[in-house]
């Protein structure tokens, strides 16, 4: 026990209790669903194709042959990963 | 060279410039395509570069501009003289470079390049007062100045505040250890340099809580200070009284500014939506969320990716983190834990909706209604702060090394270190291999500090730590380089190729109220055509009352060139409307080339005009409308009216006459003449005084 006590007291003796603080704070002072949604929304904002080439395509598949589809995919990748259990986005993206 | 490298690293060597200069060479080094012209300005950068350019320009003909007619058709400089702080007595070294024949864009980019050496000057006699030692301060100077801070100055703007901001603190920490008059002085002349400019508020958080913080961590200190001020403060009393009325008279343009704010004229519409406050630079809640640090990926590139780096991206030296993971068994003190807590403290605010505490402060205190781009507080303090954190925490280390009998099991911890970092940068995507390099570096850094004599380890960690902060650093910049000329060779790609024909509606920033409407209402081509043209003379007025359907009208007019000019019911009365069934049904489009009106001068304030006409006429000058505008007809005074909406109007007698436009008062003009005038007085009384006492960074 003595020992243990030690160790704490040289631990927080150090320059690593700073790393324990940031910690504690960021546990008791930050609301992290807000955080998480709100660099959810930054990310999908940032990887918003254009979405042209694929509503041309969808009219005719001829017009445009060079269509990017890793844009969209990124896109909606991040949509499912963000909302897996939303009923619309999976219905909207034929998941299920 | 023995003795020369002696004399350099010897503790008490007071050749301090070369540890300030190479490393600021290297740093010019890194960014030479924007010092060269290569690559220009981006985002706010460019529209800074503007006004400063315009201003400065101005200033060297003599004209103090307080209108700036090229801004939205015209509009009140005095927005932009905020933001640049027009008082900042260095803004001369533009306007002497400019003097002596210098290329106005040469001469910005010189100031740009002086203006942050003196933040990195400053922040190295911070962190040398702090640290007690020149090898960490040295090392929290190169670590500042080869973060991206030094891309933010060809970004943005906060550099301009950032100066007073650093300085002020290195006066403040000078005049705590010894309370003398330059302390004082350079107090107070950094405070003046930041209140006037219309974004004060960043450093009045900044200085709540660090002094807050200061008084809970250095209770007996704090109050020393105090004590010592108070009697600084009663021992010369008419040098604080001066002082004093000094930082009163530098609230003025910012009081001034505030109170135009609120008369309507004009308006920021991006910045102001949502506000509840009638000033129209106060900004919505949600405008707020969108500057704060979580609103971008500020943070995506900080350990990987570098070869994408883009503008704004934050980066530091791999060191600091290296350091950082280090310094975790290094002795933790009361420094540490005050600079911690002010950046916890800051970024509680930054981080406004994913905590409570930014809401609750815009709620109530007034000044948070005015800062939108609140992730500043990143560049202003935390990441100075973090940086001094840092080297605090260093130095607690090599303080534990020196003083233990085990340096092996050191050396092992700090290998394993290394290894840990390596493994953990071997993880994430697109390190480059400058980073892996700055690794290297250190390393045979740490072997040399355990293997050699102290004085040489001291001389080696100079040369290395530079060494690996540099080449991680250039090859980093390089790839900016690289993505901006990339997109600027889209920008031009996507000109040739015709794109964005369409003509669209100006985005409005910062415009007089009355061409917002004229923008958000008239079709574009139209109101463009229409600006074409300098001067309209118009043989009929008409009054327009608050319709909607009124501005169909002006549409046309404008599109057919109706011998018609209107003006607002409210603002004038009969007898300044005309009817006149004979006149032609074309108002007279070029009155210059038909010998009607000639310029006589013109400057961004003033029209000088002559009229030759054969009837009394109807003069719309198509440069915006502002009550601060005053006519004078054969030097007599005359109405203004606000004519077509937003343009000025006024009525011509027939006949030979000299007409006179002038905006704001000559005591306006002798207020800012005499501010600009004070404020270099007192930075050239400054100096003397810091020369004087020969003495610019004292030990702790």
């Amino acid at each position: 026990m003595h020992k243990i006590i030690n160790i704490i007291k040289w631990l927080l003796s150090r320059v690593a209790v700073i790393y324990i603080v940031v910690f504690i704070f960021c546990l008791t002072c930050i609301d992290f669903k807000m955080l998480d949604m709100r660099i959810k929304i930054r990310h999908l904002n940032d990887s918003i194709p254009d979405f042209a080439d694929m509503i041309l395509f969808s009219k005719d598949q001829n017009m445009k042959k060079e269509v990017d589809w890793k844009r969209y995919e990124n896109y909606f990748e991040l949509i499912v990963r963000y909302m897996p259990d939303d009923l619309i986005t999976r219905q909207l993206l034929g998941v299920c | 060279m023995k003795a020369l490298i002696d004399k350099i690293f010897n503790p008490s060597s007071r050749v301090e410039f070369f540890f300030l200069a190479i490393p600021f060479v290297l740093w010019v080094y890194c960014f030479l395509n924007f010092f060269t012209g290569h690559l220009s300005f981006q985002a706010d950068a460019i529209s800074y570069a503007d006004h400063i350019g315009f201003y400065t320009d101005n200033l060297s003909k003599g004209v103090f501009p307080l209108w700036d007619p090229t801004w939205y058709n015209g509009a009140p400089n005095d927005f932009f003289l905020r933001r640049i702080g027009d008082v900042n007595p260095l803004l001369f070294l533009i306007v002497s470079l400019k003097w002596i024949g210098v290329s106005s864009a040469t001469a910005y980019i010189i100031f740009l390049g002086v203006y942050y050496f003196l933040a990195g000057w400053a922040f190295y006699l911070i962190a040398r007062f702090l640290l007690a030692d020149r090898f960490y301060a040295f090392m929290a100077y190169i670590l500042f100045l080869f973060s991206s801070w030094g891309s933010e100055i060809f970004y943005n703007y906060i550099i301009i505040i950032f100066v007073p901001i650093i300085w002020f603190f290195y006066f403040l920490l000078s005049f705590s250890r010894e309370p003398k008059k330059s302390s004082f002085l350079g107090m107070c002349l950094c405070v003046g340099l930041v209140v006037t400019t219309y974004i004060p508020f960043f450093f009045a958080i900044i200085v709540t809580i660090f002094t807050f913080l200061f008084g809970l961590f250095y209770g007996r200190e704090f109050i020393a200070f105090l004590k010592h001020g108070l009697g600084f403060l009663g021992k010369n009393r008419i040098f604080a009284a001066l002082c004093i009325i000094f930082l009163l008279a530098s609230c003025v343009p910012a009081l001034m500014f505030y109170k135009e704010s609120k008369s309507g004229e004009f308006v920021l519409p991006n910045r102001h939506s949502g506000a509840d406050t009638s000033s129209a630079v106060a900004v919505g809640l949600e405008n707020v969320s969108s500057g704060d640090i979580i609103s971008h990926g500020y943070f995506d590139r900080i350990f990987d990716d570098h070869a994408h780096i883009d503008m704004g991206d934050i980066y530091i030296p791999y060191i600091f983190f290296l350091i950082l993971l280090a310094a975790a068994v290094g002795r933790v003190n009361k420094l540490i834990f005050f600079l911690l807590f002010n950046i916890l403290a800051l970024s509680l605010i930054t981080i406004t909706s994913a905590a409570g505490v930014h809401r609750f402060l815009y709620e109530h205190i007034i000044f948070f209604k005015f800062i939108r781009n609140i992730y500043y507080f990143f560049w202003l303090a935390m990441l100075p702060m973090v940086i001094l954190l840092s080297m605090t925490a260093f130095k607690s280390l090599l303080t534990a090394i020196d003083n233990s009998s085990k340096k092996t099991v050191w050396l092992i911890y700090i290998m394993a270190c290394h290894l840990i970092f390596a493994v953990f940068l071997f993880r994430h995507q697109g390190v480059l291999m400058g980073a892996w390099a700055a690794i290297f570096i250190s390393l045979i850094y740490f072997l040399i500090y355990f293997i050699c004599e102290k004085k040489s380890s001291y001389a080696a960690g100079f040369f290395l730590l530079l060494l690996a902060v540099f080449i991680q650093s250039v090859q980093v910049y390089h790839s900016l380089d690289n993505k901006l000329f990339q997109a600027e060779r889209d920008a031009v790609h996507a000109q040739q190729m015709g794109q964005n024909p369409k003509k669209e509606r100006l985005s409005l920033y910062y415009v007089s109220s009355w061409f917002a409407i004229l923008v958000n209402y008239i079709d574009p081509k139209v109101l463009d055509d229409y600006r074409q043209h300098q001067f309209i003379l118009y043989d009929n007025v008409a009054p327009y009352g608050d319709n909607p359907e009124f501005l169909k009208a002006l549409q046309a007019s404008m599109a057919s060139n109706i011998n018609i000019a209107f003006l607002p019911r409210s603002e004038s009365a009969p007898q300044d409307w005309k009817s006149d069934q004979e006149a032609a049904s074309q108002a007279e489009l070029d009155p210059v080339s038909a010998g009607e009106l000639s310029i006589v001068r013109r400057d961004a304030n003033t029209w000088v005009l002559k009229a030759h006409l054969p009837n009394s006429r109807f003069l719309v000058i198509n440069d915006n409308y502002n009550s601060g505008w005053h006519a004078f007809i054969n030097g007599h005074p005359c109405r203004l009216f606000r004519a077509n909406v937003s343009f000025k109007g006024l009525w011509v007698p027939s006949g030979e006459s000299s007409i006179v436009l002038r905006f704001a008062s000559p005591q306006r003009y002798l207020l800012h003449f005499a501010l600009t005038a004070f404020f270099a007085g007192i930075f050239l009384y400054l100096l003397m005084l810091l020369r004087k006492e020969k003495r610019l960074g004292p030990y702790a």
